[in-house]
This record gives structure tokens, C-alpha cells and sequence, in this order.
């Protein structure tokens, strides 16, 4: 069987003047986690709609593997949770989600054994019977989730799995998109919580402006990211850093009033830095971190609007 | 196709509430009952009319059997003393007979029972007339009689009479409120889904043209239920009052299994066709509450009046071309069994025809869809819908 789900090569897609999806590789490995991410605009829904094939890329080829079956997947093999959704508020939950259950393959009977199983997963067991406007947002994204994954599909796609969702069920749906790994479906996830995607995802990929920025392994995209660590520490009086800036290990440093955020080179020595600054100043408080996820995000998208503005210029 | 069959039963059973069928079915014979009832009733305990006559010794007035006008005498009282008899409403009326041609009624309002003792001293005058010159009440209606004029219907089991027409005009009416209700239901379904969300997930599960058939197919299920509801329950209230004794007559067309057959094949593809058109205008539609395509809603009834148009005269060639059009079929031809004699050839070619056009309307109506309904914050041209059309 084949290791790559799927694999995209050299896709593009353009509206009109705007260039959404910009020559983009990757590929997702069976089982994985792969979270897309990027800033809005980026393309990335853009990218996803030609995944469930709502939309064909201008150039570029989109190959699957799904059970040994190459080309489109059929309803039963994809499950897909998009960004813009919603459900029949009108309706009873377990009817609805009963109906997605068999647009997607399933026997009606299994479909509604399996919303039930689900619902009690989440706790909605017993509003089952209820029509969906009755229950809270986050329980109808609950509802949601359930629709979109019912049919225990080897693939899916997850757009923005946790947006409004509270943190105790940003946690619930960080376990049950476990769940779903571990039963065998391989995710390709979208989100902007960088912290549940850090945990959850196996690869990364980023991209801005249609193009592909970062790729890989969490560990591997520190590592293409030259993602130190970041020393913060905070002085008994007013310092002045230019010494510090001018440290052949500092990569960048940000002060907030007394607090200064020293960014330290992922190959220089962290305690070679922190020599260096406490023989310099009277030091309070002090302790370091890696360089996180998020701020890895924001330097490269930063960095790759730059190198775009600067290639356009 | 198993998609298709999905989606229709989800939209056959979302809006199908049995509690509002067995109102509906209820309300029809109820309504029909109540009217039987209420009629018997009414003429049962309405008080009889007393009018006193001025002058009644001119003439006898032969009032009907059944009629509740009383006459009696003024017994000497003046005009001025009957009209207040009248205004206290101890008298309803005052008959003054000033000659044999001429009288006078007074009353509080211009009542029925006004015309039929006008009737009456007209007929009370003819008979004097009559006897003043000799000719006897036999005679006279021997002299006005009408020739006598038989009219054969060619086939003896089809009644074409009036009831014939009234039968026809009920079930295009039928016809044109399933239509209409319909289509509220698929404009409802479709903006609302746009606007709830609900297409992408969908679109990602099956294809457009399974997702709009599926929609045509479930709603005009649901709307032809609504309509052998209504004819059943119309049925039931009109043949009830039998049951309890009356008489009612049916037109011979209202027990004709085959006409009624007809007739649900013939709505049930009308439906099919105008939810394909309505489906592709909707999908169109952004914000039902701004959108100006709602006006689409009233295409319908252009090919429907025309049918009622028809009830007229059945035959005239141009009832024959419509009545096998796909647009006015349903109704025209509806209209036509049920009046007229039609030749064999003349259903099977408007279901051919009309089977035809759907399938053209619902391949438009998936390329349309497929496009459009995913299509949010502004709604597409005419020119663009029909470039869509034209690539697909």
C-alpha cells in the first residue's frame, strides 16, 4: 500500500487578478497529521476546496491513494469539516446527522448507531432528539465536527476544527481528533491555535501568499526557522541594549519596559548570551524558553511578504 | 443515484409534518361538512318574513310552497303607520299594490325575499292577464315552450356539463397551489441553505446535479401528497352529506380512475418541471429578502390561466397546442380530460414532451446549481448563469 495519501504537485489556482495558490508541493502520509497553516488570504481554503474538489487548480496534478484507489475520493473514503459551515437548524440532531452519515455511503440504520455513539462521546446523548438551533454554538460545532467524520473515513480534512470553541472543548476536540488518528483516519487540519497544532500535527506546512514558506516536522521546521531560544529577563534600571544587539549570537531583541526578549541564534550557546548580559546588568528575574510555534509563524510569513515585496520591486 | 434518493427523502420528510396533514385533511371536510350543514341548517331557522299589503284585494299573489314571506292584510293602517311598523321592526316589509303595473315595497334592507314577491306579482299579473283574454295556463305554455334542443355528448360516460368545468377548474387551482407552495418550500430550502452554511459540506459529499435532483424529486413528492390529501378530503366532504341522506351529484369524470391517474401523472411532472426552473433561480439568489428574483415565483401562472381560459372552449386549436407544451400541459391538458374528448396520442406526447423538458431544466439546473450555490455576497448575472449553461 502506498505510504503518500496524497500528494499535490505544482498546483496553482488563480481569480481574475489574484494568484491564490502559487505553485504548492506537499504530500500527506497515511496516519499522519499535516496542519496547513498560514495567515488569512493565504490560500489555504483555497487549496482545500480543490482537495474536496469544489474547485480544479489551473496547473498542477492532485494524486490519491486511498485503499489502493486512485483519483477523486468517493464520499465514503473523505470526510470534510469546511470553515464555512453549518447544519439544518431546523432539524432534529440525530436526523441530521444520520442524513450526512448516508451522503457519504453510510446504511441509514449504521449512521444513526454511530451519531448516537458519537453524541454520547460528546455529551449530547441525550438531545439527540433535539432540533439543532437548541442547543449553544459550541455544541452545535460539536454536531459539526460529529457530521463531518461520522462514516470513520480514512482521510479528512479539518478547516478550522476549534474556532469558537472554549478552551475545555478546544480540549475535547484535541482528544477526539486523536481519536480519530489512532482508529486509523489520516487529517489534513487547518487551524490558527498554534498551540493544539504543535500538539496534534505530525508535519507542518505554511504558506503565504499561495506559497509554500515552512515544511515539515515540527523539530524540522525549527530547525529551517533557525528557531533558538529566547532568554527574558528583566532589569533592576534602565539598560542600554545596544551591546547586547550588537552580540554575534542575538538574532533580535524586543523590550517591554524593564522586561527585555532577547532572541537568541539556534546555534549559539544560550548560556554564553547569559554571561554576557549579567555582566552587564543587574538582572531580577530571568528564565528562557524555545522559540515557540507562533512566533516561528509570524517571523516567516513576515519575512516572506518582504522577500515578495522585494521581488516585485 | 443513492445520493439523489437521500437528499429526496430528507426534503420529503423535512417538511412533512403528519399532525399538518391530518389538520389539512380535516379542515377540507370539515369546511365542506360545515358549509352542507350550515346551509340546512339556515334555511331551517330563519324566521318567516311578515309583510303587510296594501291593496291585496287587486290581486292573489302565488307565493312559492317553501316560502317563509307571510303576507297579511294592513288592516286599514296608513303608509305612515306601516313604515313605523317597519322601523320598530314589527313588520319587515310593506307590499303597496298601487295598480295592477305598478307597487311599492318597504323595507329596512333590499332583501332577498323583495325579488321573489317582485316574481310573484309578475306571475299573479300574467294569470289576470291571461284569463282577461281567454287563453288558458296550457295553452300559454304551449306558445312560449323552447324547441327542444338535445345536446349527445359523442361519449355517453363523460359528463362535459358544467360540473364537467367545475371539476376542471378545481384541479388546476389544486395544480397551481401545489406549484406555488412548492416552490416557497425549494426558495425557503435553497436560500436558506445557502445562508446557514450547509452547501459546502454537502457539495463535498455528492455532486450538484444529485443534490438538485434529489431536491426536485423530494418536494414534488411532498407537494403531490398535499394535493391527493386535499382531492380526497374534498371528495369525503362533498359525498359525506350522502352518507347522511342528501342527494349529490358527481360529474361522472370525479369516479373515473383512469382521468384521475391522468391527472396526478400529468401534476406530478408539471411539479417536476417548474421545481427544475425554480431550483436554478434560486441558487441564483444571495438574500432572499433583497433578491428581485422572487418575482419568478408568478411564472407559472401565465400557463395556468390560460387552462381556465380554456374551460370555454376545450377544443380550439390553440388549447391543443398548449395542452401539449411542456410549460402549460400539466393545467391545459388537465383541463381538456377532464371536458373534453382527447385523442389517444394527445397524453402520451405531452409526457413525452414534458419528460423531455425536465430532463433539460434539471441538466441546467445542476450546472447552475453546481456554480451558483456556492456563490455568496452577490448574485450572478443572467449573462454569467447563461455562460454557465452554455460551458457545461
Amino acid at each position: 500500500m502506498d505510504a503518500q495519501i496524497l500528494a499535490v504537485d505544482g498546483v496553482s489556482k488563480r481569480f481574475q487578478t489574484v494568484l491564490a495558490v502559487d505553485d504548492l508541493h506537499f504530500h500527506v502520509d497515511r496516519g499522519e497529521i499535516l496542519a496547513l497553516l498560514g495567515p488569512n488570504g493565504a490560500g489555504k481554503s483555497t487549496m482545500v476546496r480543490m482537495l474536496v474538489n469544489i474547485l480544479r487548480p489551473d496547473v498542477g496534478t492532485i494524486r490519491w491513494s486511498i485503499n489502493g484507489k486512485a483519483g477523486q475520493p468517493g464520499p465514503a473514503d473523505m470526510g470534510y469539516l469546511p470553515e464555512d459551515r453549518g447544519l439544518y437548524k431546523d432539524q432534529p440532531v440525530l436526523r441530521t446527522l444520520s442524513y450526512f452519515g448516508a451522503l457519504r455511503g453510510m446504511e441509514r440504520k449504521a449512521a444513526e448507531r454511530a451519531g448516537l455513539e458519537w453524541l454520547e462521546r460528546v455529551g449530547l446523548k441525550d438531545r439527540a432528539k433535539e432540533k439543532l438551533d437548541a442547543l449553544s454554538k459550541g455544541n452545535q460545532q460539536k454536531v459539526q465536527f460529529v457530521a463531518s467524520i461520522l462514516h470513520a473515513p480514512p482521510f479528512a480534512i479539518l478547516d478550522e476544527p476549534f474556532s469558537g470553541l472554549d478552551p475545555v472543548n478546544q480540549e475535547l476536540f484535541v482528544d477526539m481528533i486523536r481519536g480519530l488518528r489512532e482508529q486509523g483516519t489520516t487529517i489534513l487540519m487547518n487551524a490558527h491555535q498554534m498551540n493544539l497544532v504543535e500538539r496534534l500535527a505530525d508535519r507542518m506546512l505554511l504558506i503565504n501568499r499561495g506559497r509554500a514558506v515552512l515544511y515539515g516536522s515540527v523539530e524540522e521546521i525549527r530547525r529551517k526557522a533557525s528557531a533558538g531560544n529566547k532568554l527574558t529577563f528583566r532589569v533592576r534600571e534602565e539598560a542600554d541594549l545596544a551591546a547586547v544587539r550588537a552580540h554575534p549570537a542575538v538574532e533580535d531583541v524586543e523590550t517591554e519596559g524593564r522586561t527585555v526578549h532577547v532572541l537568541v541564534r539556534a546555534e549559539a550557546s544560550l548560556s554564553d548570551v547569559l554571561q554576557f548580559v549579567a555582566g552587564r546588568f543587574e538582572i531580577a528575574e530571568v528564565h528562557s524558553e524555545r522559540m515557540s510555534l507562533h512566533d516561528i509563524f509570524v517571523r516567516a510569513v513576515g519575512e516572506s511578504g518582504v522577500a515578495a515585496e522585494g521581488a516585485k520591486a | 443515484m443513492r445520493a439523489t434518493w437521500e437528499v429526496a427523502r430528507w426534503e420529503f420528510l423535512r417538511y412533512l409534518k403528519l399532525r399538518d396533514i391530518v389538520l389539512s385533511f380535516a379542515m377540507v371536510v370539515a369546511i365542506g361538512l360545515g358549509f352542507d350543514l350550515f346551509k340546512s341548517f339556515a334555511e331551517r331557522v330563519s324566521p318567516d318574513i311578515a309583510v303587510a299589503v296594501v291593496g291585496g284585494e287587486r290581486m292573489a299573489l302565488p307565493l312559492r310552497e317553501e316560502s317563509k314571506v307571510k303576507l297579511q292584510p294592513a288592516a286599514g293602517r296608513d303608509e305612515a303607520a306601516l313604515r313605523q311598523l317597519v322601523m320598530d321592526k314589527k313588520l319587515d316589509g310593506v307590499l303597496i299594490l298601487d295598480t295592477a303595473d305598478s307597487a311599492r315595497v318597504i323595507s329596512r334592507s333590499r332583501a332577498g325575499w323583495v325579488g321573489e314577491l317582485r316574481e310573484a306579482l309578475t306571475a299573479a299579473r300574467r294569470q289576470e292577464r291571461l284569463q282577461a283574454s281567454g287563453i288558458s295556463p296550457q295553452q300559454l305554455a304551449q306558445i312560449s315552450a323552447p324547441v327542444r334542443f338535445d345536446w349527445l355528448p359523442a361519449n355517453p360516460k363523460r359528463d362535459t356539463n358544467k360540473s364537467g368545468a367545475a371539476l376542471a377548474g378545481i384541479l388546476i387551482g389544486l395544480m397551481l397551489m401545489s406549484v406555488f407552495v412548492g416552490n416557497a418550500y425549494l426558495f425557503a430550502g435553497i436560500t436558506g441553505e445557502k445562508q446557514q452554511r450547509v452547501t459546502e459540506q454537502v457539495i463535498a459529499a455528492i455532486s450538484p446535479q444529485a443534490w438538485i435532483d434529489g431536491k426536485i424529486l423530494g418536494i414534488a413528492g411532498f407537494s403531490l401528497l398535499y394535493m391527493v390529501v386535499y382531492v380526497v378530503a374534498g371528495f369525503l366532504a362533498v359525498l359525506t352529506p350522502a352518507l347522511l341522506g342528501r342527494s349529490v351529484e358527481l360529474p361522472v369524470q370525479a369516479t373515473n380512475p383512469v382521468l384521475f391517474l391522468q391527472f396526478v401523472t400529468l401534476s406530478f411532472l408539471g411539479l417536476l418541471f417548474w421545481f427544475a426552473f425554480f431550483g436554478a433561480v434560486a441558487a441564483t439568489i444571495d438574500d432572499p429578502h433583497t433578491s428581485q428574483r422572487g418575482v419568478f415565483l408568478f411564472f407559472p401562472m401565465l400557463p395556468m390561466i390560460t387552462a381556465f381560459y380554456g374551460l370555454k372552449d376545450p377544443d380550439m386549436p390553440l388549447m391543443k397546442v398548449l395542452g401539449a407544451l411542456p410549460v402549460s400541459s400539466p393545467a391545459v391538458l388537465s383541463m381538456r380530460l377532464t371536458t373534453s374528448e382527447v385523442a389517444w396520442w394527445e397524453f402520451p406526447l405531452a409526457v413525452v414532451l414534458l419528460v423531455a423538458g425536465i430532463w433539460v431544466l434539471r441538466l441546467a439546473a445542476g450546472k447552475i446549481f453546481a456554480v451558483a450555490t456556492l456563490m455568496y455576497g452577490k448574485e450572478p448575472t443572467w449573462r454569467e448563469v447563461w455562460r454557465w449553461v452554455r460551458a457545461a
